[in-house]
């Protein structure tokens, strides 16, 4: 095949295949050749194309300037761009890259040869990625500015790390100084091996060179297996429920000694035993001393003030907070520990004295920090008993601090008390006897014996000037003085028999009718009686059971009195009384009476009625009637009107063999 | 002829000195009780009265009070009798205005001289 030939169907073929446009411009600036892709670049028909200026699909700044640009591409020049924009049929401008090529035909004319290559899609591609270019190259600023931001902080952080983490050793070493230097005993134990444990624990408690015990197993501390096993029981099942174990036990030294410790432990991860756990111990040999010394100095103490004879208390808020067995049982009659907690109102004598006695108590223990008073206090059975409650404020600046009370029973001291009082009445009474019998015994002796001296001289110095008749008066006077002072020795030697308990009570079967009518005749014979004396007899008994002399004594002392104090004219009724077996004795008269104010001191010896004026008496009768009537087992009674008379009635109760019909 | 008051209401001592005053040459004028004897005082006007000391109604302390309240009376020698021994009653009554005080039973040598001293003489003057 000839090879020219076959060049010019290349380039045939290549001119009407190839993507790229090509056209071909002559020297008028016609298109005299376009291939199919230029048309389809320019979006024109070849037939409207070939044979029209170039400058119909020029963009509008090169069709000014359309002949100097045709000469530029044929002369081949440098100056022409090598990118163009390409006017399309429809007026739209696309980028093209360009690139030409002058040629000269044999007969000399001169042709364009242009090429395009549409370039709209890559240059816009090109402009995206270079605004892509552009934002990631601002993206890749701004994050790099970041990063360096960060780096800066990460530095920072990075330089605080490290400075915390040099606090952190130097913290750790300092804790571990601290742990290794306490005054207790600390160690961390795995599977009850010491892992860890501080000087302290290994050296001061337990007297082992440092270092000798890690590793070992703790059953070497304790006194026996025993016990090693036994804190293990108690403890590890606290232990894992995430609680403290505490104890005190008796641990062993490296040399055998034993000693007293405090024992607390924990595990370090409860859920976990493998991170074993940290225990804590504390020799407290000289603390369980003080202890027991403190122990022993308070149960001195409590048996002190339990043995005190006094009642203690401590009172706080108006309630015991404490108080002694005495107190509480021996003199209030609770039950151990039953008064505790109890308000202090229901020890007081009563409600009244407890509203009373607390504000003037409270206002004293402030003011002088003091109380004391002798009071009624209550006991459980509600009985009360005199007391001497002392109240002493243990701060009077704060009385809620509390007030110590002591209470002493008074009972006895009241009741000798009452006693001394009884005493010196009696004392006083006896003094008052005494004048009073000084005074009687004066008044009484001497008149008599006024009226003797005074007979006996008028007989001896002027006797021969005196009648017969008148030295029998003188000398009947005489008489009579002796015997009224006879009467009253006797009297007196009575009552002194009686008050010493002298007095003899011999009862026996007498005709007690005959008897009464014997006394009452001798009674009336001896008081020269004026009056007239009714003696009744009431009952059918004749005999009875009675001291003849002391019926003598009451019934002829009632009968005396009833004719010394009533009028010569009137009557004196005498009644005797034995229905059953006792007596009834009456005495009654119609004389001056017994004023009220005497009438309950009237059997008393000496004691006379103020009434009785200048009749005479010692004001011994009705102290011997009482007692004789007493001696009997009887009683006396009297009732009286002043100025109206009085019946003294005396019972005799039946004695031994009583009466007989 | 002195005359002397006698108020003592013990009856057997008021006629044993009545008789021995009389014997010995005064005129005696007696009363029983205080009432009898003041009025008797008052209206007989005696040189000297001899008073006993505890009498029914009216005693000695208070008729002597009436006698030193009553000037015609108040310097009348005035001689209590009494049976009381008691010593320190004697200052009292001489405080009270009574001129002697004797204590029964009395001799009557004692009863005459203390009468004498007051009478300032011999009884029978």
């Amino acid at each position: 095949m000839d090879l020219d030939q076959l060049d010019l169907d290349l380039y045939a073929t290549v001119f009407d295949v190839a993507r790229i446009g090509i056209c071909v411009i002559d020297e008028q600036g016609r298109f005299v050749r376009v291939n199919p892709f230029f048309c389809e670049l320019v979006r024109h028909r070849p037939e409207d194309l070939v044979g029209r200026h170039y400058s119909m699909a020029a963009p509008p700044a090169v069709v000014a300037v359309k002949e100097k640009f045709l000469a530029a591409l044929l002369a081949d020049s440098s100056k022409v761009p090598l990118e163009w924009g390409i006017r399309r049929s429809d007026g739209s401008i696309f980028d093209s890259l360009v690139s030409f090529r002058p040629i000269t035909r044999a007969d000399g004319r001169k042709f364009a040869v242009v090429t395009f290559s549409d370039i709209s899609e890559s240059k816009r591609s090109k402009l995206e990625i270079e605004a892509l270019n552009r934002d990631l190259e601002q993206r890749i600023a701004e994050r790099t500015s970041e990063l360096t931001q960060k780096l800066a902080e990460l530095t920072e952080a990075d330089e605080a790390l490290r400075h915390s983490e040099e606090r952190l050793q130097a913290a750790l070493a300092e804790k571990t100084a601290i742990l290794e230097h306490s005054v207790v005993g600390i160690g961390l134990l795995r599977d009850r091996r010491l892992e860890w444990c501080n000087r302290m624990l290994e050296e001061q408690l337990f007297g082992y060179p440092r270092g000798s015990l890690t590793g070992k197993n703790t059953a070497m501390l304790y006194p026996s297996r025993d016990d090693y096993e036994r804190l293990g029981a108690e403890a590890y099942p606290l232990l894992t429920q995430g609680r403290i174990y505490e104890t005190r036990a008796r641990m062993k030294r490296s040399d055998g000694s034993l000693f007293w410790c405090f024992i607390s432990g924990r595990a370090i991860r409860p859920d976990d035993p493998a991170h074993g756990s940290i225990w804590v111990l504390m020799d407290i040999t000289s603390r369980r001393k003080l202890e027991e010394d403190l122990r022993r100095t308070l149960s001195e103490r409590e048996a002190i003030l339990q043995s005190s004879v006094m009642g203690l208390a401590l009172v706080r808020h108006r309630e015991y907070v404490w108080v002694n067995k005495h107190f509480e049982c021996d003199l209030l009659g609770y039950e151990e520990g039953e008064l505790v907690g109890q308000s202090v109102r229901h020890t007081y004598g009563s409600e009244q004295a407890y509203d009373e006695l607390g504000p003037l108590i409270n206002r004293q223990l402030v003011d002088k920090g003091f109380f004391q008073t002798e009071g009624r206090v209550r006991r459980k059975d509600g009985s009360t008993f005199w007391c001497l409650v002392s109240g002493c404020a243990i701060d009077r600046r704060d009385l809620t601090v509390g007030t110590i009370w002591t209470v002493v029973d008074l009972t006895r001291r009241k009741a000798a008390e009452a006693e001394l009082v009884d005493a010196l009445a009696r004392e006083k009474e006896l003094n008052e006897i005494k004048s009073r019998f000084v005074s009687m015994t004066s008044h009484e002796f001497r008149t008599p014996l006024a009226t003797i001296l005074s007979s006996t001289e008028l007989l001896a110095d002027y006797g021969e000037r005196l009648s017969v008749h008148e030295r029998a008066d003188l000398i009947g006077g005489i008489k009579s003085a002796v015997q009224r002072m006879t009467r009253m020795l006797e009297d007196i030697l009575l009552i002194g028999r009686s008050e010493a308990g002298r007095l003899e009570f011999r009862p026996r079967l007498l005709d007690l009718r005959g008897l009464c009518v014997r006394i009452v005749d001798e009674t009336r014979a001896a008081a020269h009686a004026q009056q007239q004396v009714r003696l009744q007899f009431e009952g059918g008994a004749a005999e009875h059971v009675v001291d003849e002399e002391l019926l003598q004594h009451i019934l002829g002392n009632l009968l005396s009195n009833a004719i010394k104090y009533s009028s010569p004219e009137s009557a004196i009724d005498v009644r005797v009384v034995c229905d059953g077996g006792a007596i009834r004795l009456e005495v009654e008269d119609n004389g001056i009476g017994i004023p009220v104010e005497d009438q309950a001191r009237l059997f008393e010896t000496f004691h006379r009625g103020r009434n009785v004026n200048h009749i005479a008496g010692a004001g011994l009768g009705l102290a011997i009637v009482r007692k004789s009537v007493e001696l009997h087992g009887g009683r006396i009674a009297v009732r009286s009107v002043p100025r109206a008379g009085s019946t003294f009635t005396v019972v005799i109760p039946e004695i031994g063999g009583g009466s007989r019909a | 002829m002195h005359k002397i008051l006698l108020i003592e209401n013990d009856s057997s001592i008021l006629a044993n000195y009545a008789r021995v005053l009389t014997l010995e040459g005064f005129e005696v004028l007696t009363a029983i009780n205080g009432i009898d004897g003041l009025r008797l005082a008052r209206t007989r006007e005696p040189d000297l009265i001899l008073c006993d000391l505890r009498m029914p109604e009216m005693d000695g302390d208070a008729v002597l009070a009436a006698l030193r309240a009553d000037p015609r009376t108040v310097r009348m020698p005035f001689i209590f009798m009494t049976a009381s021994a008691d010593h320190s009653e004697r200052a009292a009554r001489l405080a009270q205005g009574a001129n002697d005080y004797l204590v029964k039973p009395i001799e009557f040598r004692v009863l005459l001289e203390a009468i004498a001293r007051q009478l300032g003489g011999a009884g029978t003057s």
